[in-house]
């Protein structure tokens, strides 16, 4: 049986291919056109298809289960999440905005901080902050950049609107799965690709290669940069090698460097030492250095401190960037792009309430069961709370948590994130909600990946995709379309 | 490159080549058994001997010598660290430790190796299946091989691989010879002449090396000029003087390889002073248990010179 959209469903919000009529959207027609095609049959192939073009190519993540490792095969949906590339433009412009505005927050938070005196930012935030590092005071990184990756969560509501969700600027992941997407895309689509202008997106490692050079101590042609990894049991593993492999930078371990006593950082190599130039550490800071953070660290390596504050190496992102990946922070966001950039924002965040404020906890502990309750510092969905899916026993739970440590814990409505048509259970098409990560990077210019990752809950009303917790992924396409470009 | 890397990368050919030459041995004693009496079951267990893995299968079985336990054992035990899949599945992991080095095909084609032996490794303890598995196995492998060989910039990370594909290759040929040697080579008592033959066979055809040998022009085929031909031509691939050459090959284009190179002269010393037609069988499996130790120190050499010199 032909695949029909009239049958699809059931909707519950926006969809971001089809419209509430059941007619596929403008930027998405040829491609619906090309899925009515195809009976359930035929999807259930192409799905088939996809797993073994990513089974070939070794596409994997691992899960921790139980103390062990999983080497899981990464879950790819067949049908694409559309974008126009009209929309598209204004959403880099908000993305480039938006870290702009950080990374002149953490630079001020390193130096005068001018925020907090003018009021802006909360002294009581900052002193709560986890990710606030006293060592990184005063420094001055190259180009004044200290978060140079940043990967962001957009999500969009029932009427269309697109928010921010949240902004990961610590080790932010998931960018190769976005390359990859579209290397199986191509090899099992290949007829798709013909007639439809969908904008590329593999530039982004000549990009971050050169974003990464421009930060290096040594100007020269041939800067020696690395990627800082935990190691093969680190659950992006598989992104470190890739990245390291497409940008033809070394990929380091903590044990594969040391820092000599001219505070230089030197890998070992076969023919001896050898200078290190720029780290993209993989590491969060609290590893990175065993002399200044956690003594235990066996993954860091001991003076990398040193190193960097002495101008020697650069690191991205730059310890202490974490600052701003705080979800107390966030809240703050736009009235931080209004102060350093005098401008609006282009793209709004989610209406946050911020648990240390009194009349925000007493409004969040009133409505629990009909917001999401989050930890100011967890990432990978980890330890949030989804009021409307939640038992008693989890409400009075989180209540207790709150109250115990207001400062870490803000709310949100519960957003009816949108959805996008999946192939579920051999063959069969029904709305999945969506998220979208792109990745913005920051050196001497900004750049925006073209759209992202888009990150699907593959179980039927869910809303975590998180492929650690079962999510899966879609490529993403931005379609310039041929009349109005 | 990183001395971390480099280590990977030779371990990645070492691995590589142990599964394969694993594969071929249990190819041709299959196939030599079937020409051999029927009470002949005892001669499986000459595969944990020439595998070097006696201690760790006696642990496991005891006693038995049966074809299925071995097979079992060599092929598809993870408990064997040198069984084929245990192989497959180590080189995987120093190939996906080194993923920022090798070339994507390479990868690709790794991945394929590794479904194929976790899919079919099992069933191929039968002997109906095992031929079929062990010629898809080294077929992949040699893929492997000729992917690298045109996709891999010949540099140092080149340079290691082969060492580790050559010294693992001398290593297995070594142990080869020396089962041979043991068992073939008459000192007091004449084995059937019939019999000698066809073993002599089967030990040129596990080194693949039956066909090089008939087209040097040899009259006959007796031990004396198979063990030479398998020691010391300069042509043939599995040859121990070939393999030795091509690591001195690498060597020289490496720097600083001192230790090494001594060491590896030693061995080439020692491997031309074997006349395979003068010694008896006490004094050549001597000779070939001293040289197989030698082969251990010239890794030892390149470990310390390159992987982990401080």
């Amino acid at each position: 049986m032909p695949i029909d959209f009239k049958l699809y469903g059931p909707l519950t919000g926006y969809d971001e291919l089809i419209t509430e009529h059941k007619n596929p959207r403008q930027v998405a027609r040829k491609l619906c056109h090309y899925f009515s095609g195809l009976g359930e049959e035929e999807l259930a192939e192409l799905k088939q298809a996809i797993d073994l073009a990513i089974k070939a190519m070794g596409i994997s993540f691992t899960v921790y289960s139980e103390g062990s490792n999983i080497d899981r095969t990464w879950p790819l949906d067949p049908i694409p999440r559309m974008i126009g590339a009209r929309e598209w433009e204004q959403t880099e412009r908000g993305l480039k905005q938006r870290l702009t505005a950080l990374n002149l927050f953490i630079d001020d938070l390193y130096h005068e901080q001018k925020v907090v005196k003018d009021g802006v930012f909360p002294k009581e935030v900052l002193a709560g902050s986890r990710n606030y590092r006293k060592q990184c005071e005063g420094i001055s990184p190259p180009l004044g950049v200290w978060a140079h990756i940043c990967g962001s969560d957009l999500v969009r509501d029932a009427d269309g609107t697109q928010y921010v969700l949240e902004d990961n600027l610590r080790v932010p992941s998931g960018v190769s799965y976005m390359l990859e997407n579209r290397h199986v895309m191509k090899r099992v689509f290949p007829e798709l690709f013909k007639d439809t202008d969908i904008l590329p997106v593999d530039d982004y490692t000549t990009q971050l290669y050169e974003m990464l050079a421009a930060i290096s101590p040594r100007p020269g042609d041939n800067p020696e940069v690395v990627v800082l990894t935990p190691g093969i049991y680190n659950s992006a593993y598989f992104e470190h090698s890739y990245l390291a492999q497409q940008m033809g930078a070394e990929l380091v371990q903590g044990s594969d460097l040391v820092v000599d006593d001219q505070n230089c950082v030197q890998m070992k190599t076969i023919y001896g030492l050898k200078r290190v130039d720029v780290i993209y550490r993989r590491i969060d800071d609290d590893f990175l250095d065993p002399e200044t953070f956690r003594k235990d660290s066996a993954l860091g390596v001991p003076g990398l401190m040193r190193a960097w504050r002495a101008g020697k190496v650069a690191i991205a992102n730059a310890p202490g960037a974490g600052v701003a990946d705080d979800k107390v922070v966030y809240a703050f966001v736009p009235d931080l792009i209004r102060y350093y950039l005098k401008e609006e924002p282009i793209i709004p965040n989610v209406p946050t309430y911020l648990c240390m404020r009194d009349e925000d906890r007493k409004y969040v502990l009133d409505h629990l069961a009909e917001l999401v309750v989050k930890p100011a510092n967890e990432s990978g969905g980890y330890g949030l709370l989804v009021g409307p899916k939640a038992t008693k026993k989890q409400l009075s739970q989180f209540a207790k948590l709150i109250r115990q440590d207001p400062r870490n814990y803000i709310a949100q409505p519960t957003l009816n994130i949108s959805t996008v048509p999946t192939v579920v259970d051999g063959g069969h098409v029904a709305p999945r909600h969506v998220d979208l990560r792109p990745f913005t990077l920051q050196g001497k210019r900004l750049y925006s990946t073209t759209g992202g990752l888009s990150r699907v809950a593959l179980r039927e009303g869910s809303l975590v995709v998180n492929s650690s917790q079962g999510g899966g992924s879609k490529d993403t396409w931005v379609i310039q379309s041929r009349r109005g470009k | 490159m990183l001395s971390r890397v480099a280590e990977n990368i030779y371990w990645l050919a070492r691995y590589l080549e142990r599964a394969e030459d694993t594969a071929r041995l249990i190819n041709s004693m299959t196939n030599l058994l079937l020409d051999l009496p029927r009470n002949a079951e005892v001669e499986w267990y000459e595969l944990i001997k020439v595998t070097g893995t006696e201690e760790q299968y006696l642990e496991l079985f005891d006693d038995r010598a049966d074809e299925r336990s071995i097979m079992r054992f060599l092929i598809s035990d993870q408990r064997n660290p040198s069984a084929i899949i245990t192989c497959i599945n180590m080189a995987r992991e120093n190939a996906r430790v080194s993923r920022d080095l090798i070339p994507y095909e390479i990868w690709e084609q790794m991945n394929e190796l590794f479904h194929y032996s976790t899919e079919n490794a099992k069933a191929s303890v039968n002997r109906r299946r095992r031929g079929d598995f062990m010629s898809g196995l080294i077929r992949r492998c040699q893929t492997m091989t000729g992917i690298i060989l045109s996709t891999l910039p010949h540099d140092d990370a080149y340079r290691f691989l082969d060492m580790g594909y050559c010294l693992e290759r001398a290593d297995m040929s070594s142990r080869i010879i020396d089962v041979a040697v043991a068992k073939l080579l008459p000192e007091e008592e004449e084995i059937n002449p019939a019999f000698a033959t066809v073993r002599w066979i089967s030990v040129l055809k596990s080194l693949n090396a039956f066909q090089a040998y008939r087209q040097q022009g040899f009259i006959g085929i007796n031990g004396a000029t198979v063990l030479d031909y398998l020691l010391h031509s300069g042509e043939f691939p599995r040859s121990i003087k070939h393999c030795l050459d091509a690591i001195g090959h690498c060597l020289r284009k490496i720097h600083k390889p001192q230790a090494a190179r001594r060491q590896l002269d030693k061995l080439v010393t020692e491997l031309e002073a074997i006349d395979t037609k003068k010694l008896k069988r006490s004094s050549l499996h001597r000779y070939i248990d001293d040289f197989q130790q030698d082969i251990c120190l010239l890794h030892t050499a390149i470990y310390d010179t390159y992987f982990h010199s401080e």
